[in-house]
């Protein structure tokens, strides 16, 4: 199926998004417009593109076009909020996961393929009930087994981690190393916990 | 240092921070507090861990715990800022689609041939996530209770004495007329009521027993 126009392909574009009610990947978008074409999937993006000026994000619009979970997505304009919230509960599970469960998460998120014990190594404790929490929300998955050490399940996130916390994709994550102490904050750790001086 | 500093600089710090429920916390902070008796009592010890031969030496156990305190102080901070973004992802909401047409499910060939066990699940996934919630809202509830036709049967038998079947109950459903027949069948078991049939599959005309239509 060919679209001879840009403005025609916008469309059907919209209308997909529209439909879909989730993110939806490029990919996704080709086989259901029917183009494998070399140079079509740029011609989508431009179209994706083109159609995100028209719905920029915290623009003028009621809802704006935004990369997310590995796709593209329609989703109301957060300036919104107040009226959308007063209309439909607005989804806050971010805010209902305990802190230990934030832990988990961001562990397995930066780390992974990972598994609970290493989980467990990096926390200091067992994991092993926020871990099932998570996979009861479905935002950690299995993803597969360890090659050695007894071949312990190993953890990913989900598509709908990605959603829940408006990320595009994993590397649209903080770097994990923006989070380091600084040289200062250690000393005060290392001086909290009466490490600063060890008699040799 | 004595512990006990630590310990109550600690819980000066939840409260003055207002934190109510910092069970979390409090577990991590008794295992590390665990870990800074076994470094100290280490250092109370000195020579001991030379006995055996694995065992970290005072200087390596600290860098340890230390270390260790550093990688998880950067995942605990990762997580608030992931709390915060899952926060301002809050203040969206994405289409839910309703009444949409049912997504059509992925074509034969990209489920069969795969070598990779992931792609296949994912393509099961996809297959189930096609299926939409069933739509009930067609099926009405019907309730019948036996009980309550027996009910019904002996009620019509104390007014007239005798009744056909189909003129009673051609028009029910066929849940209320099976039920019905139970009921008879129940009935005569008790001996209250007499029936006859002119053919099979035809009417049945129900008639009060003549001790039940005397007494």
């Amino acid at each position: 199926m060919a679209y001879e126009t840009m403005s025609e392909l916008k469309r059907n574009v919209e209308a997909l998004l529209f439909a879909a009610g989730r993110p939806l990947p490029v990919d996704d978008m080709l086989r259901a417009l029917q183009l494998t074409e070399p140079g079509e999937r740029e011609r989508v993006q431009e179209a994706l593109e083109a159609l995100q000026t028209e719905f920029p994000a915290e623009g003028d619009r009621g809802f704006e076009l935004v990369p997310l979970a590995g796709g593209w997505a329609f989703r109301t304009n957060p300036r919104c909020r107040a009226a959308v919230a007063a209309l439909c509960e607005l989804p806050d599970d971010a805010g209902r996961l305990s802190p230990a469960a934030m832990e988990c998460l961001t562990i397995v998120a930066y780390l992974q393929p990972v598994s609970r014990p290493q989980i467990a190594e990096v926390r200091g404790v067992n994991s092993d009930s926020p871990v099932h929490t998570l996979l009861e929300r479905e935002l950690l998955t299995e993803v597969g087994r360890a090659q050695g050490g007894g071949g312990a399940i190993l953890y990913g996130t989900t598509q709908r981690f990605e959603a829940m916390f408006g990320l595009s994709s994993l590397e649209e994550l903080p770097a994990l190393e923006g989070f380091a102490l600084g040289e200062e904050q250690k000393e005060d750790l290392r001086r909290r916990l009466g490490l600063l001086t060890v008699p040799e | 240092m004595p512990l006990y500093e630590v310990i109550s600089a600690y819980l000066e710090d939840m409260e003055s921070a207002g934190v109510v429920d910092y069970w979390d916390e409090m577990t991590e902070f008794l295992l590390l507090m665990s870990l800074l008796v076994e470094v100290k009592s280490r250092l109370l010890l000195p020579g001991a861990y030379l006995e055996i031969e694995d065992e970290l030496t005072p200087v390596e156990a600290r860098d340890q715990l230390l270390a260790r305190l550093f990688e998880y102080s950067k995942f605990k901070a990762a997580s608030q800022r992931l709390r915060e973004l899952g926060e301002q992802a809050a203040c969206s909401a994405l289409r839910v689609p309703s009444g949409v047409a049912r997504r059509r499910l992925p074509a034969l060939e990209e489920i069969v041939g795969s070598g990779d066990p992931m792609e296949l699940r994912d393509c099961l996934v996809k297959l189930l996530e096609s299926k939409r919630e069933p739509d009930t809202a067609h099926i009405a509830q019907i309730k019948v209770e036996l009980q309550r036709q027996i009910r019904i049967i002996r009620g019509i038998l104390a007014k007239r004495g005798r009744f056909s079947f189909n003129r009673v109950f051609a028009g029910e459903s066929p849940l209320v007329q099976a039920l019905s027949v139970f009921g008879l069948l129940e009935l005569l078991a008790r001996g209250e009521i007499r029936v006859s049939q002119a053919e099979l599959f035809g009417d049945i005309v129900v008639r009060a027993r003549e001790n039940r239509e005397t007494a």
